[in-house]
């Protein structure tokens, strides 16, 4: 032990000597300018003594002082202070309370980095994403944000005979954001939700997008073993699928935290196919590609209505809410009897007039009916082709080998979440999807 | 000829004058050693740096220009404090009064003293500058104001030679009338209200004068020195709990700037943060504060003279 000092005489000293030191400096008066000389002998422990000095008081020796000085000054010492100065000057001064003038994110949990561990991208095509534009900084729940300022009264979602303009969603949106957050759920963990095509069940995923958490959209009637090991691999922070959802309109309670990025994960979607359920991790820009990119394809405009049916956990409802979101185009919810969705040429933009979309996988194309647009879409990859012969959307590229057809790019998924804890299992052989 | 100007020593404190103008700094002023040692702490005085020393030289030279101030202060960072231009005027003079006088004189580093980390100096610049007339002790941690030039760097040269020493200023502009105003109405002064580690505190008097200064200098230690930054960044990449906070806290941006400073040398790596004197009335304010007021008092004083 260096000089003889234990920790318990760090412990025992360090406050004496701490206070002792150039530490903390204590000035009555103007004693020197003045050589007032009684009045500068009066104060020479508040304008700190020399190590020597304290040694003799204390009765230690001088390298004890100093070393236990020296560990005391660094262990208060908080590097962390600095980065205040990074939002000061060019006119801005630090306020009390304001706390770091440029806090940094907030840090996740283990539990919410098991999630970001199963998100795997091929970094070469992340790269073209990148430079192609296909991914950005679009984010769902900024979507909402950004529509709500620029058209405020606006139908954006239609629910039988109730409507809900953007200025209205928004609202909701952070209202609930603002309960789930003093709910405890924190940026990157699960919440669970009931996904029905309801307007509570939209607002409560942009909610928890608007916290930067991830929405595990479970489907309504699923059966009670497939649920549980939904639940068992995501381990959410929060179950709203036991909880009656209820939206206020009132302003938001509370000043947000800092909200998701458009890399973030936000949603997981169950893919079924045999066995235990697996659930497929999306980001802000996996989903935002396909959105964009069936838009692109299909001319989906603000002056369209898409109606979307079935469960928002499954592709069809699901790819109808992000149109909507990315466009403005309406959504109208029309409950759980259809089994696809269609869109309804409202205004000038929509090609599709009543057609139907139906989203299925490469070998029901033949059989689609009459006037039907088919769409091959799963829960790993939204939106990855349209009609017969196949036509890959833009951002996605196909590729056919020994009779399978498989699919990679912007609108692939991030990885799936594996079993807990997660193990970082990604989409295999370069991001390629395939058919099956 | 006056009795001053036939004596040697007066004439060699108007050459010093002259000299540590023309390198630059706005303020000379000269104690006793032996002054100084009754108030520094023991073993902390110039005779533990120059046994013999007779005199102590504190000179003065100019903060920041006006863009400076109103500049980011990650910019002021770099470039708020005149460190080269102190080491240039005091440098030079310990060289010129031997090389002038032959006596043995000192450039006082303005380091720390190895023996006893990083928190004390070997000397203190600021009671040689206080002492010797060229500023006063503000609320803003003990910083040194002059109420010509606002804010000033400090250096010092010790030296053998018995020079007439001047006085410490008469009076002290800190508070300013400003300042007093504002603490009457809120309770604290600029410095203390926009220090953005809260560590400046204190009262005034009844009169607006100072009753008491507190600065909580390890606070301050946090933003303008850092010096256990190095060893907190190996420590806590020692003990980091996985490999990429590991990188995040030896090679990341936190890390690197601070090397930057560190390898880049003179000017980065102290005397960081300047909020307290950015809000300082005096800093700002003084009629010869920065280069701009210099000038327009400098083409005032060429046109009363034309
Ligand atoms: S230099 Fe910065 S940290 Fe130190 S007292 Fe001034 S404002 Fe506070
Ligand atoms: S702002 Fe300047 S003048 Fe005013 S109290 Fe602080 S140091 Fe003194």
């Amino acid at each position: 032990m260096p000089h003889g000092v234990t920790e318990r005489m760090i412990r025992t000293y360090a406050p004496a000597i701490f206070e002792l030191g150039l530490n903390i400096q204590r000035r009555k008066g103007d004693a020197v300018r003045k050589l007032d000389w009684a009045a500068i002998a009066a104060q020479r422990d508040g304008t700190g003594r020399t190590d020597a000095e304290i040694a003799e008081r204390l009765g230690l020796a001088e390298e004890q002082v100093t070393f236990i000085r020296v560990v005391a000054e660094r262990r208060v010492f908080r590097r962390d202070q600095y980065r205040k100065l990074f939002g000061l000057g060019a006119g801005k001064r630090y306020r009390a309370g304001d706390g770091l003038a440029a806090p940094g994110l907030p840090e996740l949990d283990a539990e919410a980095m098991l999630v970001r561990q199963a998100m795997h991208f091929d970094p070469e095509q992340v790269a073209h994403f990148a430079a192609e534009g296909l991914w950005g900084g679009e984010t769902l729940e900024g979507w909402v944000r950004a529509r709500a300022k620029a058209d405020p009264q606006r139908v954006a979602l239609k629910a039988g005979s109730v409507s809900i303009d953007w200025q209205t969603l928004d609202r909701r949106v952070s209202h609930r954001a603002a309960r789930l957050a003093e709910a405890g759920l924190e940026r990157g963990r699960v919440a669970s939700v009931e996904a029905t095509a309801a307007p509570e069940a939209v607002v409560a995923w942009l909610a928890i997008a608007r916290l930067g958490a991830v929405a595990l959209l479970l489907p309504p009637g699923q059966a009670m073993l497939e649920r549980r090991l939904c639940l068992a691999k995501a381990r959410p922070q929060i179950d709203l699928t036991a909880t009656p959802l209820a939206d206020s309109d009132a302003e938001p309670p509370l000043i947000l935290p800092r909200s998701g990025l458009a890399s973030d994960p936000v949603a997981l979607l169950v893919a079924e196919g045999g066995g235990e359920p697996k659930l497929a991790l999306h980001t802000h820009q996996t989903l935002a590609a396909a959105a964009r990119a069936l838009a692109g394809a299909l001319t989906i405009g603000s002056g369209d209505t898409i109606t979307a049916s079935g469960s928002l956990a499954q592709p069809p409802a699901l790819l109808a809410l992000l149109l909507a979101l990315a466009t403005g185009a309406r959504l109208d919810l029309a409950g759980d009897t259809q089994s696809s969705w269609h869109l309804t040429a409202a205004g000038e933009a929509g090609v599709l007039g009543q057609a139907r979309l139906v989203v299925v996988g490469p070998p029901s194309f033949e059989s689609l009916p009459a006037g039907a647009i088919g769409l091959w879409g799963r829960p790993e990859a939204l939106a990855i082709a349209l009609g017969h012969p196949l036509v890959a959307l833009p951002g996605m590229t196909l590729r056919q080998e020994g009779g399978v057809i498989s699919a990679r790019g912007a609108c692939g998924f991030a990885g799936w979440l594996g079993e807990m804890p997660a193990a970082p299992v990604g989409p295999a052989d370069g991001g390629w999807i395939a058919h099956g | 000829m006056t009795a001053q100007a036939d004596n040697p020593m007066e004439q060699a404190k108007a050459a010093i004058k002259a000299y540590v103008l023309s390198r630059g700094a706005v303020a000379v002023g000269i104690i006793d050693a032996d002054t100084v040692e009754r108030i520094a702490p023991p073993g902390f005085g110039p005779k533990a740096l120059l046994p013999q020393a007779r005199s102590v030289i504190a000179i003065g030279v100019p903060g920041c220009t006006r863009g400076t101030w109103r500049s980011t202060a990650k910019v002021m960072t770099f470039i708020g404090n005149s460190v080269g231009p102190i080491y240039r005027a005091a440098f030079g003079l310990s060289f010129f009064l031997e090389q002038t006088y032959g006596q043995p004189s000192l450039f006082v580093p303005p380091h720390i003293d190895p023996e006893y980390g990083n928190r004390i100096p070997l000397q203190s610049l600021k009671l040689h500058a206080e002492l010797a007339g060229i500023g006063a002790r503000s609320l803003a941690g003990d910083i040194l104001l002059h109420p010509e030039f606002g804010l000033l760097y400090y250096g010092s040269v010790l030296t053998e030679m018995d020079l007439p020493p001047d006085r410490p200023m008469d009076s002290n502009p800190c508070p300013s009338p400003a300042c007093v105003k504002l603490y009457r109405a809120e309770g604290q002064t600029p410095c203390q209200k926009f220090c953005p580690v809260e560590c400046l505190s204190g009262s005034l008097d009844e009169a607006g004068q100072i009753d008491e200064m507190v600065c909580d200098m390890y606070r301050c230690a946090e933003m303008c020195q850092r010096y256990e930054t190095m060893g907190d960044l190996i420590h806590d990449g020692i003990v980091a709990p996985t490999e990429l906070d590991r990188e995040e806290i030896l090679y990341g941006a936190e890390a690197q700037g601070f090397l930057y400073r560190v390898t880049s040398g003179i000017g980065a790596t102290h005397a960081q943060c300047f909020e307290c004197m950015r809000a300082c009335p005096v800093v700002t304010g003084a009629p010869l504060a920065d280069p701009i007021r210099m000038g327009e008092a400098k083409r005032k004083a060429a046109k009363a003279k034309a």
